[in-house]
């Protein structure tokens, strides 16, 4: 049982349809339930028939989603309401307000254009939403009388967190996507040193060491500028949320240091309700945006207006934001069919294209380029590739395993080659286990099992005060603690001695144990008292040697006593000790016999 | 059944209800004194009289905050404390009766070795810890007050190692800092260092905490560490506690600094490494530290510690990239190629920036060891506190590493890009800072050239100041740059003084390359005669702002100056002198005149002087007269010499008006006073008051003697005064004297003083009673006797307070309207200098109903200007700060007809330190004697329109 049971069910040496089964001390918990926006068929949904056939909600105990991007909780509706399951679901606040907006716009998508059967509804969706607990940074919060959970800051969206999940003494911490390095919009991921057995962590960027932030946005800025200030029209492909409010608000912040003048557009979609999210939760942003927030919120854009379809023939410069962000439908792309053989305008793609789309295309070199009805477009207009990511670096994981110190760590999120680079350096530089199971394969990782005892106060501060009077702290003495264990409705106590016996009702008696051991001394048995006072004294600092009125000589509660035998140089020497100075007594015995035997 | 058993159950249950919580909330009312404890002299019999705790309490408030009190019971009164001390149940009474026995140290020629002795013999019964915590920290402090030879100090050691045993994490804390600040520092030091040394592995993070910060201060107290306990405390940097890892960061910085020179061995390897530079990696790696605190303080030690290594040094701007297990080169490095390469980045490939060289796994190091990347962390940290820490920082270490000054230019420049606008500003003053050490390629420039279009001007006039003080490396540089400045001054015409300032010491730095450039700039043709530029163009002065200020250094350009250059020249050396160098150009011959001028004033000047200290003769108000008048239009005519002569006949008004006053009969008496003469000297010596202040406030960076001069003179328009309203008013004078006296006290340490101020001085010191009339009867002789004394000497460093105000300009016809009523903000902007007392300083509007307002500018919209080193050439290199004043004047008033001109001026207001808070209302100051123009006003015509109603 104490083994911690890790499976993936998606995430597992591969990146999308983040789904993880954690098992331990007897609880079954999922984190994150998403889905794989690759994938057309069942495929795209994590393999729930591995937990149980039909109802999930008597074989797992809660659900927790780290963030509202799609591969992490895209399949959640399909589980709660097509598959079954009424249990506790867990996510932020922010996550629990915009998640629905992308589920929504999802399943449009997927059934509305593709016309897919067989997908979840609205209500789906809506009823989904209902049996989400939201919760906030750093507060604790009970699942059962066992699981507790915490939130961590993770940076990446608005809204994304870690999870620190225990039972009994157990603890897992599993990362969901995060950043270790702030941007214009978010902090920077932070967690505390919570040493948990096993770390789960996202690992995309496990070979990469990226350069600073600070060029990249320099760089956009100034060719943003330049195309601008000739007067040329640029285009911004973007993924609805995440990524472009970090892109308008350093624009936004831009135009109103440099003073510019020209529109910037944002196509109307679900972004703008998003944005109102963005505005309500400003605890969840970066330093900037929270000290400044009370003067203005910097979610709320001057500059930035909403587009309109006629504005891509009105002549002078602009910029536009506009989805789809790999240009291979929707408006991006018709903005692109007008501007492209334009060399004055631009073509900025803010992120990584699939290849066969146009954006992956163009951004390839290509001078012509085919769109769907065989139209030809020659692209004239300059292309530039930035990319803005918001996932950890390899410095950045290992800087987070720096933090929180766990026993074991567990990469998922990430392609197998990479991870197993990474994994080498784990072990290498911090020299700690580090698994990676595949999709469907299980982890099993031992853990020293912890027995936790009680102590009673009285009891812990009588041993302080012992303790402390010896001296200065000196962390190479042991400390010996002297009390009664007792077991007792499945709880370890240590008790005093006194409480214990008084429990149980019991009388207390002690044991002790008396050796005689024969000397050759010479002289009277009180000099030969002092001899071995002496011997004693040099040889022990920490135990005073006490002599007693009847002549013994106490040692904690071991008492030596010489007795004159019928011969002149001969003593019998009585040795007395309790058992729990029983090493103190054999020391002594030991010690007396080498030098004087 | 069913029916039955609920019956039976119905019967059972009975519902009890809860009594009303009868008793009201207790509200804590304000503890009310009885009459006996508000009597103005403690009487150390009221202890009996309380009864409660509570009014025991705020009785020895009351003693307490009275404590250096004037009865003399003192011993009487703490051994009242200690009987009380010693009946008190409440820990709390007893916790503050130990603070009151810690403040008797106030309290004048009392020996503290009595309450020393008291408390020790007190601690060893204290059962309360807090208590015996309060008694350490008391004790601490009275020691600190004793010899260091002193038997007691032992006493009070040997009470904290002993205490140091005690269960409380507070009593032990007390304990360390007690050890830590009374240790004598030669004799048994050993033992106590290696005793707090111990308690550094304490379990209590609190005691960790505080032995580290003991050791601290038995390092300020000059103790100096031993080098053993390096290893410990690197350890410690691992401690949970943060403030345990702060704490033993800074002992590692001292350490650092103490042993820069010894070895340590690097763990797994048999390398050594010196220690400062173990130390300088130690502390780059708490730059990743999971606290921000102790994050900033690592940025914060790392600019101090300037004898590391280069090599460990640069590798704080390293930051290995890679991608994909491929080495990447950083936006930097790429930079760079495409610099030197010849061929600038199209940016147009998405794999621009694609990995080069596969790396070998087993090489790459993923947790940075050392220092690596140490300042690539710091400046990319979510808190700005980090980020502006490490650019300090970083910036203090590359003024002692040119090197490293060069390596960090990409990164400073980066920061430029900062999103909080105050991280943005330091690094542009750090590039100031290092720009002599650095020259500034193309690529570079054109980032940084970029931010002048910020619109914020903090930020603009910084990079001006910066820009002003770089050096370029190549004519383009320069060309871009100047290109860059004329259209920031296109866009924001305000600039206009920064840029002309910036390209004044632009020119002396580059003249070579401006000579390049001097055709193109000049549009000067070697056939064509080019049509004239206007000369009142701001941007065509600032290119001859250049030009000339480049020609000095460079006399070829001279010969390219065509006819209306020169001009020009003598045009803009006649309107902004300041900013146009002299030039020896061919057919300009008033400089010459000017040279003669020069020598010929100092001639002058010794004439005057030499006048002014003959014996004095019958007429002698005539000579100073004429010799004032003398002064006042040197001060016109040569400015080198004008604030020290212009100071010297400020005092020489000053000594005029003073003699006028005494040989005016009517001044001491009233009795004969005819009206007019009493206006007259009322007149005078209100007069002499204004002088008198002008003296003292309007002058910085004096000597001392001069200064008690110009104190002594005060103190004679004071004693003037005072004599005056004994002798000649009606109105009392007691806070004047009081005023007067506690003015002279302030002179009393002072050495050598001037005549009249030592004879005031000796017999105030004489006298007990300072009542006026005792007063003025002292110095009525003391005045006569010192009306034509005062040696006079040319202070040739001091300095004038002056203000410019740059806008508004008060050219402007167009009336500035707003609402009847409702505020209007006039931008201000001034350029103030040699300010000594910013806190004196107002805004003043006066409205044409003479109305006058004074405003106190916000602290924060007064900047003081800092002045890097410029070249030697500059003409009068200034010690004194310069001020810069940028606020928004909030102007109101009632409905006008028409508009009208309102007056903006800036003065000083000494008010508060010249008029005693007793006198405030005294109406016998006319209203604006306290207050010292520092400059001409300038008009604004403003309109106030009546509210619209209806609409």
């Amino acid at each position: 049982m104490t083994d911690i049971k890790v499976t993936p069910l998606g995430a597992g040496q591969d990146v999308g349809r983040s789904c993880i089964l954690l098992q331990m001390g007897g609880k079954n918990i999922m984190l994150d339930c998403g889905m794989h926006m690759g994938y057309n068929d069942e495929r795209r949904f994590p393999d729930f028939s591995y937990i149980a056939d039909g109802n999930l909600t008597e074989s797992l105990d809660c659900v927790i989603i780290s963030h509202f991007h799609l591969d992490h909780c895209g399949a959640l509706p399909f589980m709660t309401e097509m598959v079954g399951y009424n249990g506790p679901i867990y996510m932020t606040h922010p996550t629990k307000a915009i998640a629905p907006i992308l589920l929504e716009d999802m399943r449009k998508v997927a059934v509305e254009r593709k016309g897919e059967t067989n997908f979840f509804t609205s209500a789906h969706i809506k009823d989904c939403m209902k049996k989400v607990i939201a919760v906030t940074l750093h507060q604790t919060v009970q699942v059962d009388s066992e699981i507790e959970i915490k939130a961590y800051y993770a940076g990446h969206v608005l809204g994304a967190a870690m999870f620190h999940v225990k039972v009994g003494n157990q603890s897992v911490v599993y990362t969901g996507d995060y950043n270790m390095t702030p941007d214009r919009h978010l902090g920077a991921a932070w967690i505390d040193k919570c040493r948990p057995n096993i770390l789960i962590s996202e690992s995309t960027y496990a070979t990469t060491i990226r350069d600073s932030k600070r060029c990249r946005e320099r760089d956009f800025l100034k060719k943003v500028h330049d195309c601008v200030d000739r007067g040329g029209k640029v285009l911004i492909p973007v993924f609805a949320l995440g990524r472009a409010q970090e892109l308008c608000i350093l624009l936004e912040t831009y135009w109103e240091r440099m003073n510019l003048k020209a529109p910037i557009y944002f196509a109307v979609g679900l972004t703008e309700k998003a944005n109102n999210y963005y505005k309500m939760f400003i605890t969840w942003t970066n330093q900037k945006i929270r000290k400044t927030f009370v003067q203005r919120n910097m979610f709320e854009f001057k500059h930035i207006r909403p587009f309109d379809k006629s504005y891509a023939d009105t002549p002078g410069p602009m910029v536009v934001f506009a989805t789809p962000g790999m240009l291979h439908a929707g408006l991006s792309l018709q903005l692109f069919k007008k501007w492209a053989p334009n060399e004055n305008n631009m073509l900025i793609m803010p992120g990584y294209c699939v290849s066969g789309t146009v954006g992956a295309k163009v951004l390839s070199g290509a001078k012509k380029v085919e769109i769907e009805n065989r139209q030809v477009i020659e692209v004239k207009m300059s292309v530039q590739y930035m990319s803005f990511s918001a996932h950890a670096d390899a410095k950045g994981i290992m800087q987070l395993i720096q933090y929180c110190e766990p026993q074991n760590v567990l990469l998922v999120h990430g392609e197998g080659v990479k991870m197993e680079f990474l994994k080498q350096k784990i072990q290498q530089e911090y020299g700690i286990d580090c698994y990676m199971p595949a999709n469907g394969e299980s982890a099993y990782i031992p853990c020293k099992p912890v027995v936790p005892v009680d102590v009673s106060l009285s009891l812990l501060k009588k041993e302080m005060a012992l303790y402390d009077t010896v001296g200065a702290p000196d962390p190479k003495r042991p400390c010996r603690m002297h009390g009664v264990l007792v077991m007792k409705d499945n709880v370890l106590k240590l008790m005093e001695p006194e409480q214990a016996f008084g429990e149980l009702g019991l009388n207390r008696h002690s044991i002790r144990f008396t050796s005689c051991i024969q000397l050759r001394l010479p002289g009277t048995a009180i000099r030969a008292m002092d001899q071995i006072q002496l011997i004693l004294n040099s040889q022990n600092t920490n135990y005073p040697v006490k002599p007693s009125d009847e002549g013994l000589l106490n040692l904690e509660s071991v008492s030596i006593k010489m007795e004159t035998t019928d011969k002149e140089d001969r003593k019998s020497m009585m040795i007395s000790w309790a058992l729990q100075d029983e090493d103190l007594a054999t020391w002594i015995m030991s010690s007396l016999r080498q030098v004087i035997v | 059944m069913a029916v039955l058993k609920k019956r039976a159950l119905a019967e059972y249950s009975q519902v009890v209800q809860e009594e009303a919580c009868s008793k009201p909330l207790q509200l804590m009312k304000k503890p009310h004194l009885s009459s006996a404890v508000e009597d103005e002299h403690v009487t150390v019999n009221t202890f009996e009289k309380l009864e409660t705790s509570e009014a025991l309490v705020a009785y020895l408030n009351h003693i307490q905050l009275n404590l250096p009190f004037k009865t003399d019971d003192k011993v009487v009164l703490l051994r009242k404390l200690i009987d009380t001390y010693h009946h008190s149940e409440q820990s709390y009474v007893r916790l503050k009766i130990v603070c009151i026995l810690g403040d008797f140290r106030k309290v004048r020629k009392f020996d503290v070795q009595i309450i020393i002795n008291e408390i020790i013999k007190l601690i060893s019964t204290e059962t309360s810890h807090k208590v015996c915590a309060s008694m350490i920290c008391t004790l601490k402090k009275l020691g600190s007050l004793l010899s260091s030879d002193s038997p007691v100090l032992g006493k009070i050691i040997a009470i904290g190692t002993k205490l140091l045993n005690n269960s409380n994490h507070l009593v032990k804390c007390h304990c360390l800092s007690l050890l830590g600040g009374l240790t004598s520092l030669n004799n048994l030091q050993g033992e106590n260092v290696k005793l707090i040394c111990k308690f550094t592995k304490s379990q209590d993070p609190r005691v960790r905490t505080a032995a580290y910060d003991a050791l601290l201060q038995l390092h300020d107290r000059g103790q100096k560490l031993e080098l053993c306990i390096y290893s410990d405390v690197c350890s410690a940097l691992q401690d949970d506690n943060e403030n345990v890892r702060q704490s033993a960061m800074r002992i590692i910085w001292v350490l650092s600094h103490t042993y820069p020179e010894s070895c340590v061995v690097i763990p797994g390897c048999q390398d050594e490494v010196h220690l400062v530079d173990d130390a300088f990696a130690k502390i780059c790696q708490a730059i990743g530290d999971l606290s921000v605190n102790v994050r900033t303080l690592a940025a914060e030690l790392l600019g101090s510690m300037v004898n590391v290594n280069p090599h460990f040094l640069e590798q704080t701007l390293d930051k290995k990239l890679m991608s994909d297990m491929r080495r990447k080169r950083s936006a930097h490095e790429r930079h760079w190629e495409t610099v030197t390469s010849g061929e600038w980045a199209s940016g147009a490939r998405w794999a621009d920036d694609k990995p080069r060289e596969n790396l070998d796994a087993e090489s790459v190091s993923l947790i940075h060891s050392g220092a690596c990347g140490a300042f690539v962390h710091g400046l990319e940290d979510e808190f700005m506190e980090v980020r502006s820490a490490s650019l300090d920082s970083l910036c203090l270490l590359a003024l002692s590493n040119p090197r490293f000054a060069t390596l960090s230019l990409d990164f400073l420049v980066d920061m430029f890009n900062d999103e909080i606008e105050e991280v943005r500003l330091k690094a542009i003053d750090c590039m100031t800072k290092i720009s002599q050490l650095i020259v500034l390629r193309e690529d570079q420039l054109e980032i940084i050239l970029g931010v002048l279009e910020d619109s914020n001007v903090e930020i603009r006039e910084g990079l001006h100041r910066m820009l002003g003080a770089c050096r370029l490396s190549t004519k383009a540089c320069l060309k871009l740059c100047v290109q860059a400045l004329l259209d920031n001054l296109k866009r924001y015409s305000q600039d206009k003084r920064s840029i002309w300032r910036c390209l004044q010491l632009l020119g002396p730095r580059h003249p070579d390359l401006t000579l390049l450039l001097v055709p193109e700039l000049l549009t000067v043709h070697p056939f064509f005669d080019m049509p004239e530029a206007d000369v009142e163009d701001p941007s065509y002065v600032c290119v001859l702002l250049l030009v000339f200020n480049a020609a000095q250094f460079c006399p070829q350009i001279l010969s390219l100056f065509e006819e209306h250059i020169c001009r020009h020249y003598r045009y803009l050396r006649d309107t902004i002198s300041n900013f146009v160098p002299h030039l020896q150009l061919t057919g300009v011959e008033e400089m010459e005149g000017q040279i003669e001028f020069e020598t010929n004033t100092n001639y002058f000047l010794q004439n005057v002087m030499s006048r002014l200290n003959q014996p004095i003769s019958t007429n002698q108000i005539k000579v100073w007269d004429a010799a004032c008048h003398d002064l006042i239009r040197l001060a016109q005519i040569d400015s080198s010499l004008a604030h020290g002569v212009e100071l010297l006949a400020t005092q020489l008004e000053c000594h005029i008006l003073i003699a006028k006053v005494m040989n005016s009969p009517a001044w001491i008496d009233s009795s004969s006073l005819n009206v007019q003469d009493g206006d007259v000297v009322k007149n005078l010596i209100d007069q002499l008051q204004r002088q008198s202040l002008r003296l003292q406030y309007m002058f910085s960076n004096l000597s001392t003697e001069e200064m008690l001069l110009i104190q002594s003179t005060r103190l004679q328009a004071m004693a003037i005064q005072l004599v005056y309203i004994v002798r000649a008013s009606n109105t009392s004078a007691l806070a004047l004297s009081d005023h007067f006296v506690s003015r002279v006290e302030a002179l009393k340490g002072y050495g050598n003083l001037p005549s009249f101020a030592g004879a005031i001085v000796k017999e105030i010191a004489r006298v007990d009673d300072t009542k006026p009339g005792v007063l003025s009867r002292i110095l009525l002789p003391i005045l006569q006797a010192h009306i034509y004394v005062a040696p006079f000497c040319l202070p040739a460093k001091a300095f004038k307070l002056s203000a410019d105000i740059l806008e508004p300009s008060g050219e402007s016809d167009n009336p500035q309207k707003f609402l009847a009523g409702f505020v209007l903000g006039v931008v201000l902007d001034a350029e103030i200098q040699g300010l000594a007392h910013s806190e004196y300083l107002r805004v003043r509007v006066k409205y044409p109903d003479l109305n006058a307002q004074l405003i106190i500018p916000q602290e924060s919209h007064l900047k003081m200007i800092k002045h890097y080193p410029k070249n030697d050439s500059s003409e009068n290199i200034i010690s004194v700060p310069d001020h810069r004043l940028r606020t928004s004047v909030l102007v109101s008033h009632q409905v006008w007809t028409e508009s009208s001109h309102i007056e903006l001026s800036l003065v000083l207001d000494v008010t508060d330190p010249e008029v005693p808070s007793s006198l405030k209302r005294w109406r016998g100051f006319s209203e604006d004697s306290f207050i010292i123009e520092l400059c001409k006003p300038v008009r604004v015509l403003v309109s106030p329109k009546p509210i619209k109603r209806g609409i």
